[in-house]
């Protein structure tokens, strides 16, 4: 029997994150890997200050070059996320990111789930976008110490992937970390609770609203090598597709929108066997261009 | 057009190559290595 396209996605998400985190004798020493890996990006969010992590996450090396006195922009940050974006996209949302995986364990506990208004749901949408330029782009460039270097903004206060990987588990670890904790440290922790209960009543609260990673690569989700495709002459309209996508996508009319993580959950819904994933170089047209063209 | 469509994905991929490169030769990676390998503490919320 075979297991469940669901199960295999899960089986893949925990594979890649013990894969990116295999250092997990450092939780209980309290210190971090060290090792050459960690010069290259991770294609997920995965804090490289997390006792685990052998590599380094692409959003904090994004900002530790722009907050450098040396490079506003990284050429070598950039070329990690083309390659990974141009390859499959937001298929790392959906498959390759701890921090994702994290969400999703979290959305699988029973608790009633929470409709996000369409207008505001919309609205939120842009966020991660208003974040990726003002917290990871502007503001480690532009708001400089006299030296010329600046601040992470985004991993000093926003994100709570740095605060649960690594944020928590070294300051248990180390009295002199415990010592140094104030305002900041508090603020981290509360962001990250109420991440973690909105987690559980809203799919990836997280990847829809605030993620810039997510942002990033969901400019590439129409042009990467790896798509989704949706068959119009097998397709019946039902729907089902629709109603199984947590991330609120219309499958028919634009399945390779920016905010599919490519779970695969409307490719399983499908009865018609109408979507499949696509490896091809072309860019699959929407049904209004499909139609306008044909 | 749609040759240029068929390329990007390709072009994409080869110019994140020509970037990582750039980037080693510029030791972009060298400061993020002792980024990474050093306890970050604005990313763990401390300073």
């Amino acid at each position: 029997m075979s297991l469940k396209t669901e199960t295999k996605r899960i089986m893949t998400q925990v594979a890649v994150t013990i894969g990116s985190n295999p250092h997990l004798s450092n939780f209980a020493n309290g210190t971090i890997y060290k090792g050459a890996t960690k010069s290259a990006c991770t294609p997920g969010l995965n804090c490289y200050s997390c006792p685990a992590a052998g590599t380094a996450c692409p959003i904090g090396s994004l900002q530790t070059i722009a907050a450098s006195n040396k490079y506003n922009m990284s050429f070598y940050v950039v070329g990690f996320l083309l390659i990974f974006g141009g390859l499959i996209g937001r298929f790392v949302c959906g498959f390759l990111c701890a921090f994702g995986l994290l969400q999703d364990l979290l959305y699988k506990i029973p608790v009633r789930k929470l409709g996000i208004p369409a207008k505001v749901d919309s609205a939120l949408r842009y966020l991660k976008y208003v974040i990726l330029a003002v917290f990871v782009i502007a503001l480690p460039i532009v708001l400089t110490d006299k030296y010329g270097t600046s601040e992470p903004f985004f991993c000093k206060y926003i994100c709570p992937a740095g605060t649960l990987e690594a944020g928590i588990p070294l300051v248990i670890k180390n009295e002199s970390l415990r010592m140094m904790i104030g305002v900041l440290f508090n603020w981290k922790v509360i962001f990250a609770v109420a991440f973690i209960i909105a987690s559980m009543f809203i799919y990836r609260p997280f990847c829809k609203y605030i993620c810039p990673l997510g942002a990033i690569y969901s400019l590439f989700n129409k042009v990467s090598l790896l798509r989704m495709n949706v068959d119009h002459s097998l397709c019946t309209s039902c729907g089902a597709c629709k109603k199984a996508c947590n991330m609120g996508v219309d499958v028919i009319n634009n399945i390779n929108s920016p905010e599919c993580i490519r779970c695969g959950k409307c490719k399983t819904a499908c009865n018609a066997k109408a979507i499949s994933w696509k490896v091809g170089a072309d860019i699959v047209l929407a049904p209004a261009e499909f139609n306008h063209n044909n | 057009m749609n040759l240029v469509k068929k390329i990007i994905p390709f072009a994409l991929i080869a110019l994140g190559a020509v970037f990582i490169i750039v980037g080693q030769i510029r030791h972009e990676d060298m400061i993020i290595f002792s980024k990474a390998a050093t306890v970050c503490l604005e990313c763990i919320g401390i300073g």
